[in-house]
């Protein structure tokens, strides 16, 4: 068993409007995975969708070899903020914790929620918002999960609590050995933490693939503006393109090295990358630019 | 999993378990009093023979506001139960979102509602059912003032029915808050329900749990009459059903072959003195009497009754009903929270 999870042709429809279509992804095992995109994207339908708390409207998902929400103990799940039960004690959500699962690793979390100086005895509603967040990492961590789904885990911490979570984080997938995907619209904390990279958009999967290799694979091209009907270097996929009156920068995924001396070649960044991706989809995908043709 | 659905649901087990207390406390100061009281007046009499009625009139003069609190309790429980256990059961995780940390350990949801349901439901038979147990002790002399409580209102508070009562209620509040999840909308929609359900039980349903038994009578003079005469000239006689010992009469009517009723036109062709008494005109009690003997060659009175043999295959009836009723619910709503929230 390779990947992680593995969807294909997945979609999910609410009324008539498809909040994730056609994704077809195999996440492979020992990955770091960023989920990104816009809101609205999809990334909590896809995140639902692997731990079963959604059923698929077409296709299939596994997700560590069986059918989502088979075998819930394999798979350790954040939501969005980070829900808790708030009148409900730090104590209290441990002892949950341990009567909801097999081999709960109670100790672990206990020190755990000692070494981030929380008190035990609080209840959960009188946490932060790190904090809560916290206490439901820990949460799924003492499961000892194969996988870990989390859903915009720092989206609502204020800087300091973010690099304690991702810190902590790391320091779990590195002594568990565990999958991690999580979702976030900060590339900034993905480009910390993850070795993979989802880009979602427009309700589909707009690339995917280890960020060392999506980095490889893509570059800016600056050069004079072409003249109309003027042809992009061949092997070139044109990914976003911007003018001004005598210079284009175009970001191109090629399958060969760019020879032509017209186009200076430069390197892109994570953040360029994922911007390019979702600019793309924004503009609608099928759309051909007329200045340019796209070299196949 | 039943150990956190417990954990999770002490604190309205506690406070319903300290207005049960209370009730039991109320209940134990006042009942010896009023049992006191039944044997002062009405037991006293029955042993020494005769009429009984003014001893009766002075015991149940007496605590009348308790008494219709004994009967508002038992049958307000459910309502409660259903609305303040039942609703919230499901439809604050939902609204919280906990449902998204509950679905994810490693319980599947149908385990996750069992244990629930396994301590909920507990709780509400146990509660409704001490509660029944306080109320009719408290009410056992009241009870044998008047021992008929095959009308609506006593069926339904005492006996086994409204255990059935508070299953049905509390798995109508756990559907509501599946279907809505909305934790008010939920609890309004199912006091609304449940108002409903129950008065259409016991106005349509109940009176068919078995045929009717149907008596007919001669009319006589004997009998108590009412007479109702809304204006002059206008007289209605209507002949009171004979006293059948705790049954449940279901309809009573004076009616001649063709169903007329004794009233307006009828009466005037058949009883002129009685019409000319009304105005001062010959004695009224020599023109009633000839006017029901004229009556009675053409009148019936046609009494349709539950006997009071029936009470406790009645109580099954119900009780069974309504379990079948709670047993639907939670088979949908485990049915919804397995399919249609995912």
């Amino acid at each position: 068993m390779n990947a992680v999870m593995e969807a294909r042709g997945l979609g999910k429809r609410y009324g008539r409007r498809w909040a994730l279509a056609d994704c077809s992804l195999e996440i492979p095992a020992g990955r770091v995975v960023g989920l990104v995109g816009p809101n609205g994207a999809g990334k909590t339908t896809l995140l639902q969708l692997a731990v079963g708390l959604l059923a698929p409207s077409a296709g299939q998902i596994t997700v560590l070899g069986n059918a989502p929400g088979t075998q819930l103990g394999k798979a350790g799940f954040v939501a969005q903020d980070a829900p808790a039960y708030a009148n409900l004690t730090i104590s209290d959500h441990l002892r949950f914790g341990t009567w909801t699962n097999d081999g709960f690793d109670l100790a672990g979390a206990q020190a755990r929620i000692e070494q981030l100086g929380i008190d035990l005895r609080q209840r959960s509603g009188r946490l932060s918002g790190g904090q809560r967040a916290q206490l439901a990492l820990t949460l799924a961590l003492a499961k000892r999960p194969q996988l870990l789904v989390l859903d915009e885990p720092v989206a609502s911490l204020d800087p300091l609590a973010r690099r304690e979570f991702l810190q902590l984080l790391m320091e779990a997938v590195v002594e568990d050995e565990l999958s991690v995907i999580l979702s976030s619209h900060l590339i900034a904390d993905l480009e910390r933490v993850c070795d993979y990279l989802i880009v979602l958009a427009g309700s589909r999967v707009q690339v995917a693939g280890p960020i060392d290799e999506l980095l490889a694979l893509h570059h800016r091209l600056t050069g004079p503006r072409p003249r109309r009907g003027q042809p992009l270097p061949a092997g070139q996929e044109l990914i976003t393109e911007s003018h001004t009156d005598v210079q284009s920068t175009l970001i191109v995924r090629h399958a060969s090295p760019i020879l032509d001396p017209a186009w200076s070649v430069s390197d892109i960044s994570l953040e360029d990358l994922v911007l390019a991706y979702i600019s793309r989809n924004s503009r609608g995908s099928t759309q051909v630019p007329h200045t340019l043709k796209v070299a196949s | 999993m039943i150990r956190f659905s417990y954990w999770q649901f002490r604190l309205p087990l506690y406070i319903v378990l300290g207005g049960l207390a209370a009730v039991a406390v109320i209940a134990a100061l006042t009942g010896p009093a009023l049992a006191h009281l039944y044997d002062t007046t009405v037991a006293n009499c029955a042993s020494t023979g005769g009429d009984c009625s003014t001893a009766r009139s002075v015991f149940n003069a007496h605590d009348q506001v308790l008494k219709v609190i004994a009967q508002m309790i038992p049958l307000g429980l459910p309502a409660v139960l259903g609305m303040f256990w039942g609703a919230p059961l499901v439809a604050r995780e939902l609204e919280s979102g906990t449902f998204r940390l509950a679905w994810t350990q490693g319980r599947s949801r149908l385990r996750w509602l069992a244990a629930k349901l396994a301590v909920v439901g507990l709780a509400t038979l146990v509660v409704q059912g001490l509660l029944s147990l306080a109320m009719t002790w408290w009410w056992s002399p009241v009870g044998r003032a008047d021992p008929n409580r095959f009308s609506p209102a006593l069926f339904s508070a005492f006996g086994i029915a409204p255990i059935g009562y508070a299953a049905f209620a509390l798995a109508l509040g756990i559907t509501a808050g599946v279907v809505i999840r909305r934790t008010l909308p939920a609890m309004a929609t199912t006091l609304a329900v449940f108002v409903g359900v129950r008065l259409a039980v016991t106005f349509w349903v109940r009176p068919y749990y078995a045929a009717a038994t149907r008596l007919v009578l001669p009319i006589s003079a004997g009998q108590t009459i009412g007479i109702d005469s809304p204006s002059r000239g206008q007289l209605s006689l209507n002949f009171f059903p004979p006293d059948i010992p705790n049954a449940w009469v279901l309809s009573s009517q004076a009616t001649n072959a063709a169903g007329q009723q004794a009233s307006g036109a009828l009466l005037s062709q058949q009883c002129p003195p009685l019409l000319q008494a009304q105005v001062g005109h010959g004695s009224w009690d020599t023109a009633l009497s000839s006017c029901v003997t004229t009556l009675a060659k053409t009148f019936h009175q046609t009494v349709v009754y539950q006997p009071a043999s029936r009470y406790w295959p009645f109580q099954w009836a119900e009780l069974g009903l309504f379990v079948v009723l709670a047993g639907i619910l939670v088979a949908f709503s485990a049915w919804w929270i397995r399919r249609r929230l995912a």
